[in-house]
C-alpha cells in the first residue's frame, strides 16, 4: 500500500471517529476540547498532514482537499452542536420563569368618583355640548331666592310640598327672614337672571335639602336645574331639549310630557321615561319598577312663570323661557339599577368601587 | 286622593275602561298613581297638585273629568232635592256670632233635633273605607261623606254640650288652651282662629274639633257647621300646631263658598234619612263674602308664541266651554270669565295652560331654541376640579358623599374648638343631624369606622364638599350681621394595607404613603414649592403630622389620627387623615404650563451613602447636594434609609443616587469626580457627615 492511500485512509478513519465522538459530547466545554483535539496545532488532522511531505507530489492536492473537507465538516458539526447546546440552555432558562396566570397582577389601585358625581358630570357634559353654561349657587339661601322670587309666596300651598330646614341664629339680616337650606337648585336661576342679560342658557347642579327621611327620601340630595330665556322660546323648544337630553342619557327610550304643576313654571309638565323593564311588553301590570304604569317620572319642567320674570325685571311680554329640573339620585338609580337611595350615602367601598 | 269609580260615575256617566280613564286623567294633569281594589270596587289614587284645591272632592273631580271627556255632568239621583231648608236670621235663645270677620268670611250653621246616633249603613261605611276614613257614627260619617263628595268640610257639635247658648268664631285669647278630639292638648296663640262657646274654644276653626263638644252615642241635638275660613288662617294654625286633617288640607287650598247652601240641603236630607231627627227652624248664615267671577284677557295668538303649535279657535272655545268659562270679545282679544272656585286662574298664561292640558300636550312637537349667543360660561375652576378628581382617583381614593349634617357630639369628640364655627339648624331631623359640618373629617372617620366594623380594613377614601362655617356678627354694630361661608374642602383618609401591597411584597399604609398622596396631588395640580412643617392640630399625632403651606399660607394638614381621638371613634387601627382647602390649592396652581428643555446627553449616576446624626433631615442633605452641584445635578433620589445595629447609636445612614449632566454635552470623568468630591466635602463640613 502506498503512503498516499494510507494517509487518505486515515483521514477517512478520523472522520468516522469524529462523528462517533461528537455524538458523545455533553456540553460546550467538551465540545471545545474535542474540536481542539482534531483541529488544534497538535491535533489529529495536523498529525495526518505532517505526512504530506512523504506523499507523491501528484497525490498531495487530493490529500489537501480531503483534509480541508474534513476540517469543514468538523467546523460545521461543532458549530451546529454548539448552537444546539445554546438553544437547549435558552429553552431551559425560559422553562424556569413560567408564571401562574391565575395569580393577581400588581398595579396601582385606582379610586373612583362617587356614582352621584359621575352621573352629575355626565349630565353636565351633555348640556355643555348643547351650548349651556354652568352656574352654581350657595347651599344656604335666603327665603326670597328659594321661594318668593320663584312665585312661592309665604302661604303658598307648594311650601307644604317641601319642608324646609332653617338655620338658627341671626344671619344675613333679619328683614329677609331666617336663612334656610335651599330646597331646590332653582334659586340659582334667580341669581343668574339678576346678574345676566338674556339670552340665558344654563344649568345649575348642586345639593338640595328637604326635611324628609324615609325609604325613598334622603334629607339631602342632588339636582340639576336648567333654564333657557330668550325671545321666542316656546314649550316645543323645551320638549326638544329635554327629550334630546334624555335620549342621550338613557339611550333611545320613549319620552312623554304630562301636564303638572310647579309654582315657578306654567304650563308645567312632568317628564316620563318609558320603563326599561316592561317597554314593549303587553302586560305591564306586574312590573315593579314602574308599578305597572309603563312610565317612570324623571324630570319636571315648564315655561318660566311670568311672575318669576317680573321678579328679576325681565319683561314677560318680550321674553319667554323654560326651566327643567331633575334629581341626580333618581337618574343614577335608574341608570345603574341601584335599588335604594340610601346606598349613596352609606359610602360602603363595596358600593363605591362598583362604579 | 282616593276616588271610587262608582262614586265618580254618579256624577259623570262614563263607560270607558278604568285603564283608559286613568290615562286620560293622567294626561290632563291628574296623575293616577295607582288603581286600587277596595271593598270590591276599583278606586283611583289621584295625585292632585296643590293649585287644584277645587278638585279635592268627588264632585270637583267629576267636573274636571267631564271637561276632559267633553261630556256633561249630572246630579246623582239621591241628590235631587226634596223640600227646601229655610235660611233664618237667628235662633231664639241662641246666638251665632263671627267676631273674626276677616278670617271667617262666611259661617253657616244648621241645627237639628231628635237625632238617633247609631252605626252607618254598609254602603256609607264602604265608601268611607274606600277613601280611607274610619267610620265613627252616622252623623260624623255623613259630615265626612259630604267632605269627600263636595270638598266642603263640615263639623258636627253636640248642641247640648255648647255652653252659654253661643257660638262665636273668634281669635284665640292669650294663654288659651284647647283639647282636640284626639285627646291632645294645644297651647293656642292669638293668631289661631277658634270656634268658641261661652267658656272656651270648641274647635280649631277648619282644623279639628274639640273633645268637649264631640258628637257621641248620647247626642240628641246637633249643630252642623258649614263655613268658609280664610285659607291662610287655617294653614298657619295647622302648620304651627303640626295638625294635618282632611279639613285643614281643603281649607288651606281654598273651598268653594258658593256651594254652602247646597251642602247644607244635602246633609239635612241625608241625616233625615239615616239618623232621623228634624231641623230646628232652619239655618243661620253669616256672610261677609261676595263671590266674584274673574275675567281674564286672552289672546289666542299667545298659544303659538308660548307653546309652539296651534289649536283651532273652535277647539279653544270648546275647551273653555267644557271648563265652564264664559267668553266675550273677538279676533285676537278675548275676555274669558272663569268660575270663582278656579282660584288658580288669574292671568293669560293660566288659560294657555288649560288649552295645553285639555287640548292634548302630545300634540306639541319637539323643536329647538335658536342658539343666539356664542358665550358659554362655566365656573372658573370647573376644569381644574375635574382634573383634581382624576388625580384623586389616580392615587387610589374612592369618593364618599355624606350629608352636610352632623352630630355635634362627634365634633366635640374630634375637635371641640370647631364647635364655635358650626352652623346650627333651627329644625333638624334630630340631634344627630343638628349642625352643618364645619369639617368633613369626623363623618369621614365614622365611615372608616363603619368599614372596620365590617372587617374591611383597607380603606382609601376622599370627600370633596362644602363645609359650613359661621362668622358671627358684631352685635354692637347693627349693620354687621353674621355670615355663613361655604368653602370647599378635600378630606382624605387611609387605613389598612398600602396601595402597593401585593402578594409579591407586603406593606401597611403609613405616614409616608399619605405624604406621597398629598405630594402627587399637589404636583399634579402644579402647586409650586409646598412646604411642610410640624402641625398643631389637636386631632393628629404630634410627631407624625404636617401642616402644608404655600407662600406662607396654610392650605391644609395631614398625618396620623391622634390615638386618643381614634379611641373616641372606636377605631383600633392606624388611620391617616388629611384635609386640603380647595381655595388654598387653587390659589397656588401653576398657570404657565410651558415646555422646559432637557438634556440630550446621558447623565452619569453616582451613589452617595452618608452617615449623619439622627437629627439631620433628608431634605437638608438633598438641598446641600443640589447646591454643591452648581446646576449640574439633574436628579437626586433617596433610595435607602438605615438606622440600626450595623451603625453607631444616634446615627443614621442615607443613600442618594445623584444624576449629573449638562444640557449641552456629556460630562467627562474628571468633571464628575471633581463634582463628587465637592459634594462630599460640603456634606462633611455642614453635617459632620461620614461618606461610606
Ligand atoms: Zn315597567
Amino acid at each position: 500500500m502506498e503512503v498516499g492511500d494510507d494517509l487518505l485512509g486515515r483521514v477517512k478513519i478520523l472522520e468516522n471517529r469524529f462523528h462517533g465522538e461528537i455524538s458523545q459530547v455533553a456540553n460546550d466545554q467538551e465540545l471545545l476540547r474535542l474540536k481542539a483535539c482534531y483541529l488544534g496545532k497538535q491535533g489529529h488532522l495536523a498529525e495526518v498532514l505532517r505526512g504530506l511531505g512523504q506523499m507523491p507530489s501528484e497525490q498531495r492536492p487530493l490529500l489537501g482537499q480531503e483534509a480541508n473537507r474534513l476540517k469543514q465538516v468538523i467546523d460545521h458539526s461543532c458549530r451546529d452542536t454548539l448552537k444546539r447546546f445554546e438553544d437547549e440552555k435558552k429553552q431551559k432558562k425560559l422553562a424556569q420563569g413560567v408564571v401562574d396566570l391565575t395569580l393577581p397582577g400588581r398595579s396601582a389601585v385606582l379610586g373612583s368618583a362617587h356614582p352621584l358625581r359621575q352621573t352629575m358630570e355626565e349630565v353636565e357634559d351633555i348640556f355643555l355640548h348643547l351650548g349651556f353654561s354652568i352656574f352654581e349657587g350657595p347651599d344656604v339661601e335666603q327665603d326670597y331666592y328659594n321661594f318668593a322670587a320663584l312665585n312661592i309666596s309665604a302661604n303658598h300651598p307648594a311650601r307644604d310640598m317641601q319642608d324646609t330646614f332653617y338655620i338658627d341664629g341671626d344671619f344675613l339680616g333679619g328683614h329677609v327672614g331666617p336663612p334656610l337650606l335651599r330646597t331646590h337648585t332653582s334659586p340659582v336661576q334667580i341669581h343668574v337672571m339678576e346678574s345676566h342679560k338674556p339670552p340665558i342658557r344654563m344649568i345649575a347642579p348642586g345639593a338640595v335639602y328637604r326635611r324628609d327621611s324615609d325609604i325613598t327620601h334622603t334629607p339631602m340630595f342632588h339636582q340639576v336645574e336648567g333654564l333657557v330665556v330668550d325671545q321666542e322660546v316656546r314649550f316645543s323648544d323645551l320638549q326638544g331639549i329635554v327629550a334630546l337630553f334624555l335620549r342621550k342619557f338613557f339611550g333611545k327610550r320613549g319620552v312623554r310630557f304630562r301636564p303638572s304643576y310647579f309654582p315657578f313654571t306654567e304650563p308645567s309638565a312632568e317628564v316620563d321615561l318609558a320603563c326599561a323593564a316592561c317597554e314593549g311588553k303587553k302586560d305591564k301590570s306586574a312590573c315593579r319598577l314602574c308599578s305597572g304604569t309603563g312610565w317612570l317620572e324623571v324630570m319636571g319642567c315648564g315655561m318660566v312663570h311670568p311672575n318669576v320674570l317680573r321678579h328679576v325685571k325681565y319683561n314677560p311680554e318680550k321674553l319667554t323661557g323654560f326651566a327643567f329640573g331633575m334629581g341626580i339620585e333618581r337618574m343614577a338609580m335608574l341608570r345603574l339599577g341601584i335599588p335604594d337611595i340610601r346606598l349613596f350615602y352609606e359610602n360602603d367601598l363595596r358600593f363605591l368601587r362598583q362604579f | 286622593m282616593r276616588v271610587p269609580i262608582s262614586w265618580l260615575q254618579e256624577f259623570v256617566p262614563f263607560t270607558m275602561k278604568t285603564g283608559e280613564l286613568a290615562h286620560r286623567m293622567t294626561m290632563a294633569g291628574f296623575e293616577i298613581e295607582q288603581i286600587l281594589n277596595l271593598a270590591g270596587e276599583e278606586v283611583l289614587e289621584v295625585n292632585i297638585t296643590p293649585n287644584r284645591g277645587d278638585c279635592l272632592s268627588i264632585q270637583g273631580m267629576a267636573r274636571e273629568l267631564a271637561a276632559i271627556l267633553r261630556c256633561p255632568t249630572q246630579l246623582p239621583r239621591s241628590q235631587k232635592q226634596r223640600g227646601t231648608l229655610q235660611k233664618i236670621k237667628s235662633l231664639p235663645q241662641f246666638k251665632v256670632k263671627v267676631s273674626a270677620k276677616k278670617e271667617c268670611p262666611r259661617y253657616a250653621v244648621l241645627f237639628m233635633d231628635n237625632i238617633a246616633i247609631g252605626p252607618s249603613p254598609v254602603w256609607l261605611q264602604d265608601r268611607l273605607s274606600q277613601v280611607g276614613v274610619r267610620s265613627i257614627n252616622n252623623v260624623v260619617d255623613l259630615t265626612n261623606y259630604l267632605l269627600w263628595e263636595t270638598g266642603q268640610p263640615l263639623h258636627a257639635f253636640d248642641l247640648d254640650k255648647i255652653r252659654g247658648n253661643i257660638i262665636n268664631v273668634r281669635r284665640a285669647l292669650p294663654e288659651e288652651k284647647f283639647l282636640d278630639l284626639r285627646g291632645e292638648e294645644h297651647q293656642l296663640s292669638q293668631n289661631d282662629l277658634v270656634v268658641a262657646d261661652a267658656e272656651g274654644p270648641m274647635a280649631l276653626a277648619g282644623v279639628i274639633g274639640g273633645k268637649d263638644s264631640e258628637v257621641d252615642e248620647g247626642t240628641k241635638r246637633v249643630a252642623i257647621e258649614c263655613a268658609f275660613f280664610n285659607p291662610d288662617a287655617v294653614r298657619s294654625t295647622a302648620r304651627r300646631l303640626g295638625i294635618a286633617t282632611e279639613s285643614s288640607y281643603r281649607f288651606s287650598r281654598g273651598v268653594d263658598p258658593s256651594q254652602i247652601e247646597a251642602v247644607l240641603q244635602r246633609i239635612t236630607q241625608l241625616i233625615l234619612e239615616l239618623a232621623g231627627g228634624s231641623p230646628i227652624s232652619g239655618y243661620v248664615d253669616i256672610s261677609n263674602h261676595s263671590v266674584k267671577n274673574r275675567a281674564i284677557s286672552f289672546h289666542p295668538s299667545s298659544i303659538r308664541r308660548l307653546v309652539g303649535t296651534d289649536w283651532k279657535l273652535s277647539e279653544m272655545k270648546q275647551i273653555f266651554q267644557a271648563l265652564g268659562f264664559r267668553m266675550a270679545g273677538s279676533g285676537d282679544r278675548w275676555r274669558v270669565t272663569v268660575p270663582a272656585f278656579r282660584r288658580d286662574l288669574s292671568e293669560e298664561i293660566d288659560l294657555v295652560e288649560e288649552v295645553v292640558r285639555l287640548g292634548g300636550i302630545g300634540r306639541i312637537p319637539e323643536t329647538f331654541p335658536a342658539l343666539k349667543s356664542g358665550q358659554q360660561e362655566v365656573p372658573i375652576d370647573f376644569y381644574e376640579k375635574r382634573k383634581m378628581r382624576r388625580l384623586l382617583a389616580g392615587v387610589g381614593l374612592s369618593e364618599a358623599i355624606h350629608y352636610s349634617f352632623m352630630d355635634p357630639e362627634d365634633l366635640r369628640k374630634f375637635d371641640e374648638s370647631l364647635l364655635t364655627k358650626a352652623v346650627t339648624l333651627a329644625n333638624p331631623l334630630g340631634l344627630a343631624d343638628s349642625i352643618l359640618r364645619p369639617s368633613l373629617l369626623p363623618t369621614l372617620l365614622k365611615t372608616v369606622a363603619y368599614h372596620h366594623h365590617h372587617k374591611i380594613l383597607d380603606v382609601r377614601l376622599y370627600e370633596w364638599r362644602k363645609v359650613f362655617q359661621r362668622h358671627d356678627g358684631d352685635i354692637s354694630v347693627p349693620s354687621r350681621v353674621g355670615t355663613i361661608e361655604e368653602p370647599e374642602m378635600i378630606a382624605l383618609a387611609l387605613s389598612g394595607r398600602s396601595l402597593f401591597h401585593h402578594w409579591s411584597g407586603k406593606g401597611e399604609v403609613n405616614f409616608y404613603e399619605l405624604k406621597g398622596v398629598v405630594e402627587r396631588l399637589l404636583s399634579g395640580m402644579g402647586v409650586k414649592n409646598p412646604s411642610m412643617t410640624r402641625t398643631e392640630q389637636s386631632f393628629l399625632h404630634p410627631g407624625k403630622s404636617a401642616t402644608l403651606s404655600v407662600d406662607g399660607m396654610n392650605i391644609g394638614f395631614f398625618g396620623e389620627l391622634h390615638p386618643e381621638v381614634a379611641a373616641h371613634f372606636d377605631l383600633r387601627h392606624n388611620i391617616y387623615l388629611g384635609e386640603l382647602s380647595w381655595a388654598g390649592l387653587k390659589g397656588h396652581m401653576r398657570q404657565d404650563r410651558s415646555f422646559r428643555p432637557y438634556s440630550m446627553f446621558p447623565w452619569v449616576e453616582r451613589d452617595l451613602s452618608i452617615l449623619v446624626d439622627q437629627g439631620v433631615t433628608s431634605g437638608a442633605l438633598q438641598k446641600a447636594i443640589l447646591q454643591a452641584g452648581l446646576g449640574l445635578v439633574q436628579e437626586v433620589e433617596l433610595f435607602d434609609v438605615y438606622q440600626g445595629d450595623k451603625i453607631p447609636v444616634g446615627k443614621k445612614s442615607l443613600a442618594f443616587a445623584v444624576r449629573l449632566g449638562r444640557n449641552d454635552r456629556t460630562l467627562n470623568d474628571s468633571q464628575v469626580t471633581e463634582m463628587y468630591d465637592k459634594m462630599v466635602s460640603i456634606l462633611t463640613q455642614q453635617f459632620n457627615a461620614e461618606i461610606r
